[in-house]
């Protein structure tokens, strides 16, 4: 509780919270809140500038930008939610278990995710959609990969720390399985650096999946999304600017609200450590 | 000192090992017939079947695994499937693209990052400083294939001050490397900032300034310097992270680089392109982190690796 006080007496944090918030509720609504069906074409609309009846204008099959900005909202919820959580419990269960066991099965998977860390930032997604043919569920197992290594990283670190607790030895000395001393007292009291993590690297998640869109190796049209709107958009720039910003904008909000508010808790965590990021 | 660089080189060929035997058994999980799709999906089954004894693909997984390992040592990273070119006749000049836009990103980024960072840590939570900080904050945030393409419409179709892509001359490079090295300069700002602020607050600052050395000795040959150490990490890890941005950048300026074609290879299932761009980037990013580690405990005589 003190620490979330700490986190909202920075104006920044609240600003980010308030934007994160904002994301999730425009995610969650959109088909309500949309003026329009985001995949309506209409011919004889088509490059409509910014209007008092399409706050955004229309893109090169007549379709409203502001719904489909808001359904792509929908989608980098969707995408970046499903992906950091199924890279936390798989990372989770996967950096506990090896941290409290020890010995080769940690050495090794430690070994692996070196490697994995060797491939800076997107390589990492980029590896999944050459194997994987594109689409929403391999972009979230594209992400997913991506933020492993982290995952398993952080959640080993906690698991070595709470090993040397003396509840650990006492459930291990009453009998215990190893599987239920990980469930039961290993992973809840690792937990707190591995949410922490999470928030952290949704920013991230969802820039790494409108950049791969863009690529073309991400979600495919005609699915609103951001990346493959500016991807689809970048071409008509000199006639229709308006194309590329609106969605552009929606990405860079986005992701400084989680900025802002991961700043924010690095420094409500860590006050003699600011913030800043690798 | 000699075996920490030692023990440092066998992880690293490690690491590359791995990397080249990952690349290589990922790629052959993919679905669809390379074979196949060289030959076109009308061609009569003789010729597809010709065509995969010519390729090797009809040997088992782990012959092709070997005679891969093999060519590759002696620096052969097997043929194209589309162009028929040796992989690393396509990558090497694209390569050297990549690398050119990296490191004038990075350079330009080292600049205006240390400079922003620089100037801020001398006036702590001043105007400026908040400023400089927010901008800093904004560059981190903003999506670099998008920020390139409002460069593009800015400074190309709107003021036509730029040429907005291919490459030739120096002025091509402009566009593409401010795009990749402005999310760069932002961390370095920050790092630059926070290291120098640490340093500045140090005891021996303190002592340089209670005995009486100007406040630009100070500053130079006290603060600047131990604050350097942790930059110069920074500034190195950049160079490994702008290749992953040189992906996107690549894509928006039409820059010829490894980034690119790793792209159109995947679409285009072209195997050992793929792979042999993979095993680049992982080689570039694994030697920059090394090169790193050495700088590090060259610039700081405290450290001493065992």
């Amino acid at each position: 509780m003190r620490t979330l006080k700490t986190i909202f007496r920075n104006p920044g944090a609240a600003l980010g919270l308030l934007g994160v918030i904002s994301f999730v509720l425009i995610g969650v609504t959109a088909p309500f809140i949309s003026p329009f069906d985001p995949n309506k074409q209409n011919l004889r609309a088509i490059f409509r500038p910014p209007s008092k009846e399409r706050p955004f204008g229309t893109d090169q099959f007549g379709r409203d930008i502001l719904s489909r900005v808001l359904w792509g909202a929908r989608t980098s919820l969707i995408v970046a939610t499903s992906a950091i959580a199924l890279a936390m419990i798989v990372g989770t269960l996967i950096g506990v278990s090896v941290g409290y066991q020890g010995g080769w099965a940690d050495e090794g998977v430690m070994r692996f995710v070196d490697v994995l860390l060797t491939f800076p930032d997107i390589f990492l997604a980029i590896i999944v959609t050459a194997v994987v043919p594109p689409g929403l569920g391999t972009t979230v197992l594209a992400i997913a990969v991506y933020n492993l290594p982290q995952f398993v990283r952080v959640a080993r670190a906690a698991a070595l720390g709470v090993r040397e607790n003396a509840f650990v030895e006492a459930a291990r000395a009453s009998g215990a399985s190893s599987a239920y001393v990980v469930l039961r007292h290993i992973l809840p009291n690792s937990l707190a650096p591995i949410v922490v993590l999470a928030t952290l690297r949704t920013a991230a998640s969802i820039l790494t999946a409108a950049g791969l869109s863009f690529l073309g190796l991400g979600v495919q049209p005609p699915t609103p999304e951001w990346g493959t709107m500016i991807s689809e958009a970048r071409g008509y720039i000199v006639t229709a600017p308006w194309t590329s910003l609106f969605p552009g904008l929606a990405i860079f909000f986005t992701v400084l609200s989680f900025n802002l508010l991961g700043d924010g808790i690095n420094d409500a965590l860590n006050p003699r450590r600011k913030a800043f990021r690798g | 000192m000699l075996s920490f660089f030692v023990r440092r080189l066998i992880m690293l060929l490690f690491t590359l090992y791995a990397v080249v035997t990952l690349a290589f058994f990922v790629m052959r999980l993919a679905p669809g017939d390379p074979a196949r799709i060289i030959a076109g999906f009308d061609a009569p089954y003789e010729t597809i079947l010709a065509l995969r004894h010519e390729l090797g693909l009809d040997r088992p997984l782990i012959v092709q695994y070997g005679r891969y390992l093999a060519a590759l040592f002696r620096g052969d990273f097997g043929r194209s499937y589309n162009t028929r070119r040796p992989v690393l006749e396509e990558l090497a000049w694209r390569y050297k693209n990549t690398i050119i836009l990296a490191l004038c990103a990075v350079s330009f980024a080292t600049i205006l990052g240390m400079t922003l960072g620089g100037l801020t840590a001398l006036r702590p939570y001043s105007v400026f400083d908040s400023f400089a900080m927010v901008l800093a904050l904004l560059g981190v945030s903003a999506p670099i294939f998008w920020l390139g393409v409002i460069f593009m419409w800015v400074f190309g179709v709107k003021l036509r001050l730029l040429p907005t892509g291919g490459t030739g001359t120096a002025r091509h490079i402009i566009l593409p490397s401010v795009t990749l090295g402005l999310a760069l300069s932002a961390v370095i700002a920050r790092m630059t900032r926070s290291c120098l602020l640490e340093c500045l607050g140090q005891d021996y600052v303190r002592t340089a300034r209670a005995m009486g050395f100007a406040e630009r000795t100070v500053i130079y040959r006290y603060a600047l310097r131990n604050a350097l150490i942790p930059v110069v990490t920074v500034v190195g890890l950049q160079l490994g992270y702008s290749l992953a941005g040189a992906v996107l950048t690549e894509t928006v300026f039409a820059w010829p680089g490894l980034g690119r074609l790793l792209v159109d290879s995947i679409f285009a299932r072209d195997y050992p392109v793929v792979q042999g761009c993979f095993i680049f980037v992982a080689f570039t990013f694994a030697l920059t982190n090394f090169l790193v580690d050495l700088l590090y405990s060259v610039l700081d005589p405290r450290i001493r690796y065992g």
